[in-house]
């Protein structure tokens, strides 16, 4: 195979040669730039995650393991804001596919003004981060706040402290992802249409009815969409920040503590505390988390997949 | 092909250029780095040119420091027309985190608001001031005692501060007479037990906030008596490195207890809920509904001129006897090693602690009224009026804490035994040994970090 690729080489015409060249040219500016704005700053990153480097204080200094012992042996936060951060992966993400699903099946019905629901419902995804944190910072207000004042009307005598308190701190989290599930529903929505009606018209004359055809038809055939929003659905549920940054106020102090996910951790390490080093080192320990959790996913989840060409993997 | 090779590699090298090329050169001298910039100017060299010069001032910026902008600047370029300055706010959460990428870019402003910078004193990114200082006979002296721990690191001075404030109790004098409580004055010292007696003697129960009147606001020790050493020993040992011996004594754990009974017994704003909502604890003691609440002198004068009784007196203190307290802090800045022109900053800082202090202390905007720092200023200052000279006497009186890298972050774990003692009923003793290990935990981190610095 090897002789063969060689002997084609080296009959490959000047033509062709000069065509080659012409197109790692034009490729050049983004190659330079993948190096450069990639490359070259994740080795720097890997370096430095095994270094004392004080963002005020360089050059960085080699320290081995020094980083990787102190985050699993004295960084209380560590662990905390790891939990953190699975807690909210574990009630928001099943939430919000089960709620993206149940509104694309709503969206996806044939009747008049559905334009218009589609639009009303995928606006919160549009709206930038930033306004709509500080727009939930105002409804969670536990004195103020529209969601407490409701509460109260309703007889509930001392509604949760919502962002300050230990248990309702990731629920209001939560609660404010599933109020811009309408993003994710648009993405059901193009896997619901693109089912053949065929296959629906075909249930109904064998006597399916509606549950029958949506376990039958719809979730398989949704399946790849499916699983395409639980992969990154787990990937973004790693990275959440903004609003926790927001909502617990972007400081290291005792208010933000229930609020302390895993970047946002180390944010506070990296640039307020001023040690970049274990920063780069609690960046590359998520890489491989968020890695680990990934390939877990794709085994227990994609054999049950169906893929149109081929079924599913497991037959 | 060879054409097209040509304007390829035209186009690629365009684009890499037009992508890499930076911002243009100024025509100013570089920075001089961290070794040349040490080296504090000699007299023979202090003398500040004449050419025109623009120097930059960093704070937190808002109501809080927009006299810069009002007062000082305005002042300072009558007199030195060929000085200009640009004056920067950024936001207090904000403000460290872009001081330490200024630095880390080699952009720095000459001045800066130095606000427990010490991590940038150690790391040599700010300026000693000791000859300056010497060269226009200001020492540090001339200054309250608190320039000690809040300007000074290893005997050397790093800041001039513009005006000293205190955290003060303030109390409205006639709920403390219809309670038959004695007055207290600025020589009175309490205890927290003492503080707890007088909320339950003026507090008065109600649903509606009409006939509501609370006896205190809760006065949390991490907030004041902790960093403002109002107990004996410090909270964070003499060395300031052994938190888990000293916030743990059985006077700090009585102190706890106090607060949070009061908590508890709804004696405090704090525990309220919903029947105040936004309003502040000053608007409620302006409206008497409020027994004592902790101030500094401007908002002591703000109450006495919505007609209220005020008297101005110490915080309550951890230790019986100890005759620190009251907190004080400065608003204080510093020259950075890095500036491009210390000789012009140096004029403009003398400029703020001996001029603009005094227009501060007598002007009119949201943070003026308050003593300047310089001691014979502020004595001069305070004249014959009662509350300046209680304020006066309150200002000798502060006891300078030992340093420590960051007493904040190590005190951080006891707003959470707090909470633990009001809303699940911990109790106070376990709340505080958990809370004296975690804040000796973080203590040791921040010295390992700040000893490493400067090497």
């Amino acid at each position: 195979m090897a002789d063969i690729k060689r002997l084609r080489l080296l009959r490959m015409s000047r033509l062709e040669r000069n065509e080659n060249l012409a197109a790692y040219l034009f490729l050049s500016p983004w190659i330079i730039g993948l190096v450069v704005f990639l490359l070259i700053p994740l080795g720097m990153s890997l370096y430095a995650a095994f270094t004392r480097w004080t963002i005020i204080n360089p050059p960085p200094v080699w320290t081995g393991l020094d980083n990787l012992n102190y985050m699993f042996t004295k960084d209380r936060y560590f662990g905390f804001s790891l939990g953190i951060t699975f807690k909210y992966m574990i009630m928001s993400l099943p939430l919000s596919i089960v709620l993206g699903v149940l509104l694309a099946l709503l969206l996806n019905q044939k009747t008049r003004g559905m334009n218009f629901f589609r639009t009303v419902f995928y606006i919160p995804a549009v709206v930038t981060g930033v306004g709509v944190s500080i727009l939930w910072l105002s409804l969670l207000d536990p004195q103020l706040g529209a969601i407490n004042t409701i509460l109260r009307s309703l007889g509930v005598a001392r509604p949760p402290n919502w962002l300050n308190s230990p248990t309702w701190a990731v629920p209001s989290l939560v609660l404010m992802s599933v109020w811009g599930v309408g993003g994710s529903a648009i993405i059901y929505l193009a896997g619901l249409q693109n089912i053949p009606e065929h296959l629906y018209e075909a249930a109904e004359i064998d006597g399916a009815n509606s549950w029958n055809k949506f376990w039958q038809i719809t979730l398989p055939l949704l399946s790849p969409t499916l699983f395409f929003m639980l992969i990154t659905g787990l990937i973004g549920g790693f990275q959440v920040f903004q609003q926790a940054y927001i909502l617990g106020g972007g400081t290291k102090f005792w208010a933000a503590k229930y609020m302390r996910f895993y970047v946002l951790h180390l944010y506070i390490m990296a640039f307020q505390e001023g040690k970049m080093g274990y920063g780069a080192a609690l960046a590359w320990v998520l890489v491989i988390i968020a890695a680990v959790a990934v390939i877990l996913a794709f085994t227990f989840f994609e054999r049950r997949v169906y893929y149109e060409e081929g079924g599913t993997k497991e037959g | 092909m060879k054409r097209l090779y040509l304007v390829s590699l035209l186009t690629i090298l365009v684009l890499v250029l037009t992508a890499c090329g930076g911002t243009p050169t100024p025509t100013t001298a570089p920075p001089p780095t961290q070794a040349e910039a040490t080296a504090v100017p000699t007299q023979a060299e202090a003398a500040p040119s004449t050419e025109k010069v623009t120097i930059r001032i960093w704070d937190f910026g808002g109501d809080e420091f927009e006299w810069i902008d009002s007062m000082a600047i305005p002042a300072f370029q009558k007199k030195y027309p060929n000085i200009q300055i640009e004056h920067l706010g950024i936001p207090e959460s904000d403000y460290s985190t872009k001081l330490d990428t200024a630095i880390t870019a080699k952009d720095v402003p000459d001045i800066a608001l130095q606000s427990y910078t010490y991590k940038l004193w150690k790391a040599g990114h700010v300026m000693p001031l000791d000859e300056f200082m010497a060269k226009d006979g200001i020492k540090a002296d001339d200054f309250f005692p608190i320039y000690m721990s809040w300007g000074m690191l290893d005997g050397k001075a790093y800041i001039l501060p513009v005006n000293t404030y205190i955290w003060a109790m303030l109390y409205n004098k006639d709920l403390f007479k219809a309670a038959g409580l004695k007055e207290l004055t600025a020589d009175s010292v309490v205890t927290y037990d003492d503080w707890l007696t007088f909320a339950r003697a003026i507090n008065k129960p109600s649903d509606k906030i009409e006939d509501r009147v609370f006896g205190s606001a809760i006065f949390t020790p991490n907030w004041n008596a902790m960093n403002n050493y109002m107990s004996d020993p410090y909270v964070l040992g003499p060395d300031g490195k052994n938190c888990k011996d000293n916030a743990n004594t059985e006077d700090w754990v009585r102190t706890w207890t106090d607060l949070a009974t009061a908590y508890k017994e709804n004696l405090t704003v704090d525990s309220a809920g919903n029947l105040v909502g936004q309003t502040s604890y000053t608007d409620l003691f302006k409206q008497g509904k409020l027994g004592m609440i902790y101030g500094t002198y401007g908002d002591a004068l703000g109450i006495q001129k919505a007609g209220v009784n005020v008297g101005l007196t110490g915080q309550p203190v951890v230790t019986p006897g100890w005759q620190g307290n009251v907190g004080a802090w400065m608003d204080a800045y510093g020259i950075m090693t890095a500036a491009k022109h210390p000789n012009e900053a140096w004029l403009f800082l003398k400029f703020l602690t001996t001029d603009v202090a005094l227009m501060k202390a007598n002007g009119d905007c949201s943070v003026c009224g308050n003593a300047p720092s310089l001691v014979s200023q502020a004595e001069t200052w305070a004249g014959s009026d009662p509350m300046r000279q209680d304020y006066f006497k309150l200002l000798k009186r502060v006891v300078p804490p030992p340093f420590s890298p960051d007493v904040w972050t190590a005190v951080d774990p006891f707003y959470e035994a707090f909470r633990l003692m009001t809303e699940e009923n911990q109790d106070p003793a376990t709340a505080v040994a958990a809370a004296a290990d975690e804040c000796q935990s973080k203590l040791d981190e921040l010295w390992d970090t700040y000893n490493s610095l400067g090497k």
